[in-house]
């Protein structure tokens, strides 16, 4: 048994702790949750500083043979599984820490704890995972979670429904996925991620396999057209959307295409889809976080149109950029949605439009954000820079100026839109009734130390050197400088409009601009488009399917349920506890077989 | 070599004596249980592992092979599980009577010989010592009404059917002059044996062997004599004598070329058909805990024997799977009645309430025993159906699909009036440690053979 098996086993007995007499334990249900995460992140360096001996596949046995091929409970160790397990485990120990400031008035506060406990185990386990069907299992253990905890405000419609989309949504995906793993299985005969190296199979069915996969990569990682879950999950308490949002469940899309990378190097077509979509969500989400006035949608849809700027990164072929702006923006979104839930633990609001002034009595929590808008926002030296730059590095070098384009204009919008957000929260004047005050230590101190990761994290360089440029080669220095003006142009702009009050463009611009406004508050629409197009169609076909069910099977099952009985009394009746009949039956029976085998 | 073989059957009979005078001794009395529960496990020490190469003992009157080195082992494992089980009855302890595990050990000696017997006579003789022991262990509770009486049917019924069979035995040896199994295939290849009346005494035996089994149409008089017997011998005898008569069927009718040759397939076929159809269909009314468990084992039978029909190495093999881990949800069923000591599904109203533990053990029981994912029971119908769907009997499986559901049924309701039931039924129930241990052994069985099955599978 390798060390890297106990890592998920500890939030797992944390969550079984937690669960099962978590209301008698009250605040210590957390301090063993923490504890639990703690010890992950113990052993996940231990694995890392073993690392040099320790590369490979490891198995626990064998759970299933398939079609004569073994299925174990085998467990990948590889840079890329180290950095997320890292990852992971680290931002979830300050998140749960934070979590013991932010819900402890909450009537509920174990059970909290049990399902981020669980969350972390799914999420550990499935970084871990070697193959698809183990992936999968704690893939969809990490779906259950998340659904979990974005409605664990149950008693609030919104949240309710809020889940429930989010759940609907990536299985969308997440049936794509597992058709895709199936067609893998039945053309190629593996589930090993290290087979993936060199697998062969008739090529349409392969490159196809690869797309359904990447559909599962869609529904997780929210990225177009599977996007709508993310905003409405921000129903949820604050710490789960850095949580759900940061380090963890959105990055395990980018993880999945990551680690099947092999897969879609080998079928271009594949891998073009990839940048695509995360071209198309990263610019989509970021047009539309420019519009929005609510703290934490601003900050889902940043998230969206990064992770798309990830999908945009290995689309292009390199798994460094996107691995290391996955490994960036963890601790950057991470901070910033505690920094989030920090503001709205003091103010009570959430509306952007309604805030202002905040960070005089907010000292920590305001300059925390500004380091983590800051690295958002690529300002060098800041972390995102670094990857961002990475992302616009590959697609320089591999001729794609459309991609390049797309990606400096995420960059703007990006910049804009953050320091929007900061300018109306932190700066200027209060615009409504408050009474802010500092958060808690246990709230604090993670944002202190996650903003140190935030500023720095981008020195340590790409976690994965696999198709690594570096820094010294032919127009790196003139996309950096290009990637830095963009920022810096996005965050003056952002900087005039909302704080000198400046109007940029001609009364006459604006106006015709006002339908463009109007199309991203409405998120393009496209709510509306699928409840047209699909929610309502499908609720129509389920209310047909209902009368079909209740009025016809249910009748068969009824009038078949009615024979049984009326059989079974019947035959009961041979069972007449007189010994004469059963001898008689007994000497019957010998006969009947007599005569049938004898032909008589 | 030879004396090796049989080493478990030494231990238990000298073992059995040692249970016997302890049992008339008064002070010694209460440590019977304890005598046999060591019995059976230092036989199971001693026991000869599983070797695929068939030997002769003492004349061709015993034979270690596969079969059975798995049917020992089977019985054996049964026979400690009651044993556990009757340690925690209170009536049987109460009755401070020594003679019982007495009784319970030679029951399982006596079956041990009769699968390991090649030779027809011995057969015969083991049978009618299992039977024998089995209406005692039946009427034991003497003062019962119900106790005296299901030991009655059961004697004039298992009289008449092993009269049947040893009359077919006598037969056989009139028309081929041998009763060892292999001669009597020789003397069918080379002699000019009378095909009709050889039929006719192999369907005696089979009527023996079917009533040990009980199938259809011989199974009449199991459910009475379930129910009227201590808990634990009606455990007993839903899986010694069951798995016994398995064992037999393969020994027969089923190991030898020619013998499967002559249309047993089809004949196990229908007869597998109309056991589990009949069980479950009279099982849907039954309002007895009890009688309820013996339908259902009526039922399981003809799911054992479904897999035999195949006639394969494949179909024996799914056979020993569904029988192992039949022992586990059978256990755990009627263990959970000795439990609750509560016989009328109303009784069971509202337990999960009253024993949430005792509750839990009973559904993990009986959703098995319905064969619900991802129990064990699911596992043992999963490959037996397997098995038959590969060898495109296509009709047995839809029907043995249909049957599932319609035992869905009965399973159920017991678990809807423990769970769902607004009724308190107050009731005090037997807590006694061995039985819960035990119990939860089972349950924990039942979940772990029914995720890891492989675990199971390579030593078949």
């Amino acid at each position: 048994m390798h060390i890297a098996h106990f890592i998920p086993l500890f939030p797992f007995l944390a969550f079984v702790i937690d669960i099962l007499i978590g209301r008698r334990l009250k605040i210590a249900s957390a301090y063993i949750a923490t504890g639990a995460c703690v010890l992950s992140f113990i052993f996940s360096l231990k694995v890392y500083q073993d690392f040099s001996c320790g590369a490979g596949s490891y198995d626990l046995g064998t759970w299933l043979v398939i079609a004569g091929k073994p299925l174990n409970f085998g467990i990948i160790i590889d840079p890329l599984s180290i950095m997320m397990l890292l990852i992971v485990s680290f931002i979830g120990t300050f998140i749960l820490i934070y979590s013991i400031g932010y819900m402890h008035d909450d009537p509920r506060f174990s059970r909290y704890f049990a399902y981020i406990s669980l969350f972390m185990s799914s999420m550990l386990g499935l970084v871990l995972a070697d193959n698809f069907i183990l992936l999968l299992i704690f893939w969809e253990g990490v779906g259950l979670c998340s659904y979990l905890l974005i409605a664990f405000w149950h008693e609030r419609p919104a949240a309710a429904a809020a889940g429930l989309k989010a759940f609907v949504t990536t299985r969308i995906g997440d049936t794509g996925f597992l058709i895709g793993i199936l067609l893998l299985f039945f053309t190629c005969g593996t589930f090993h991620f290290t087979d993936l190296k060199s697998v062969t199979g008739p090529e349409p069915l392969l490159t196809i396999a690869a797309i359904l996969i990447f559909m599962g990569a869609m529904g997780k990682s929210a990225q177009f057209p599977l996007h709508v879950w993310l905003p409405d999950a921000m129903e949820g308490p604050t710490a789960v959307s850095a949580l759900i949002h940061a380090a963890t469940m959105v990055a395990a899309g980018v993880y999945l295409v990551a680690r099947c990378f092999p897969l879609f190097v080998a079928h271009p077509i594949a891998l073009q889809t990839v940048a695509v979509i995360g071209g198309i969500s990263a610019l989509m989400a970021a047009s539309m976080a420019t519009v929005n006035n609510d703290i934490k949608r601003v900050l889902a849809y940043s998230t969206i149109s990064q992770l798309g700027l990830m999908m945009l990164g290995l689309g292009l072929g390199s798994v460094s950029a996107g691995t290391f702006h996955l490994m960036t923006h963890a601790f950057f979104k991470a901070l910033l949605f505690l920094c989030a839930g920090s503001v709205i633990h003091s103010v009570g609001i959430q509306d952007i439009q309604k805030m202002g002034g905040l960070f005089s009595k907010m000292k920590i929590t305001g300059t925390t954000f500004c380091i983590g808008t800051l690295a958002l926002a690529g300002v060098p030296p800041f972390a995102g820079f670094w990857s961002k730059d990475e992302i616009l590095l590959t697609a320089w070098q591999n001729h794609h100026p459309v991609f390049l384009i797309l990606a400096l204009l995420t960059s703007l919008l990006t910049a804009f839109y953050m320091a929007r957000l900061i300018f109306l929260v932190l700066f200027g004047t209060a615009r409504s009734q408050m009474h802010p005050h500092e958060s808690p230590m246990s709230m604090t101190i993670p944002l202190m130390v996650l903003s140190i990761f935030a500023f720095g994290a981008g020195f340590w360089g790409a976690p994965i050197k696999e198709g690594f440029i570096e820094g010294e080669s032919h127009g790196a220095g003139m996309i950096m400088t290009i990637s830095t003006l963009v920022s810096l142009t996005g965050l003056l702009t952002a900087y005039l409009i909302y704080v000198r009050r400046i109007t940029l463009l001609p009364l006459s611009v604006l106006n015709s601009l006002q339908g463009l406004k109007t199309l991203l508050i409405n998120k393009y629409y496209i709510d509306e488009i699928y409840d047209r197009v699909l929610i309502q169609p499908c609720l129509r076909l389920c209310r047909a399917s209902f009368d079909f069910d209740s009025n016809i099977v249910d009748g068969l099952v009824n009038a078949m349920a009615f024979v049984t009985q009326y059989c079974s009394g019947v035959i009961r009746r041979s069972q007449t506890g007189l010994i004469q009949n059963y001898l008689l039956i007994q000497v019957f029976g010998v006969v009947l077989l007599l005569i049938w085998l004898l032909k008589l | 070599m030879t004396i090796q073989f049989l080493y478990p059957e030494i231990i238990l009979f000298l073992l059995s004596l040692v249970a016997l005078i302890a049992g008339v001794t008064p002070s010694l009395r209460k440590f019977t249980g304890v005598i046999a529960f060591v019995a059976v496990l230092s036989a199971l020490s001693v026991l000869p592992a599983a070797s695929y190469n068939s030997t002769k003992a003492f004349f061709g009157l015993l034979q270690a092979d596969a079969l059975s080195a798995i049917f020992r082992l089977l019985i054996l494992m049964g026979t400690a599980f009651i044993i556990l089980l009757s340690l925690g009855e209170d009536k049987i302890q109460q009755k401070d009577t020594g003679e019982y595990y007495f009784f319970i050990l030679c029951l399982c000696l006596s079956m041990m010989l009769a699968v390991s017997s090649g030779n027809l006579m011995m057969i015969y003789i083991a049978v009618e010592a299992t039977s024998i022991i089995s209406y005692i262990l039946i009427a034991f509770f003497k003062n019962d009404i119900f106790s005296s009486e299901a030991g009655l049917k059961y004697f004039l019924f298992g009289a008449l059917s092993t009269g049947i069979m040893l009359y077919g035995v006598s037969m056989i040896y009139g028309l081929t002059g041998s009763l060892n199994i292999s001669d009597i295939v020789l003397a069918l290849h080379t002699g000019h044996v009378h095909w009709a009346a050889f039929i006719l005494a192999l369907v005696f035996i089979l009527t023996g062997i079917s009533f040990k089994c009980s199938l259809a149409p011989f199974y009449m008089a199991t459910p009475d004599a379930y129910q009227g017997a201590p808990t634990p011998v009606s455990l007993f005898l839903s899986i010694g004598p069951k798995a016994m008569g398995f064992a037999l069927l393969v020994r027969v009718f089923f190991h030898h070329p020619f013998f499967i040759a002559v249309h047993w397939t089809k004949l196990v076929e229908v007869l597998a058909m109309i056991t589990m159809t009949a069980g479950n269909f009279i099982a849907l009314k039954q309002t007895n805990v009890k009688r309820l468990l013996a339908y259902s084992s009526i039922a399981h039978a003809g799911f054992i024997l479904m897999a035999l029909s195949v006639g394969s190495t494949a179909g024996f093999k799914a056979m020993v799977f569904y029988l192992f881990i039949y022992v586990f949800m059978n256990v755990g069923a009627f263990g959970s009645v000795i439990l609750c000591q509560r016989e009328d599904i109303r009784q069971y109203a509202g337990l999960s309430r009253q024993n949430p533990l005792a509750a839990l053990i009973m559904a993990v029981s009986l959703l098995s025993l319905a064969g619900l994912p991802p129990l064990s029971g699911f596992m043992a119908k999963f490959v037996v159906i397997a098995v038959i769907v590969h060898a495109k009997m296509y009709l047995l499986a839809f029907i043995a699909v249909f049957n599932s559901v319609v035992a869905l049924f009965y399973y159920l309701r017991i678990v809807k009036a423990m769970y769902l039931s607004q009724e308190n039924v107050v009731k005090p129930i037997n807590a006694s440690v061995i039985l819960v241990m035990t119990l939860v052994l089972t349950v924990a069985a039942n979940i772990f053979l029914g995720l890891w099955p492989v675990t199971l599978m390579p030593h078949l």
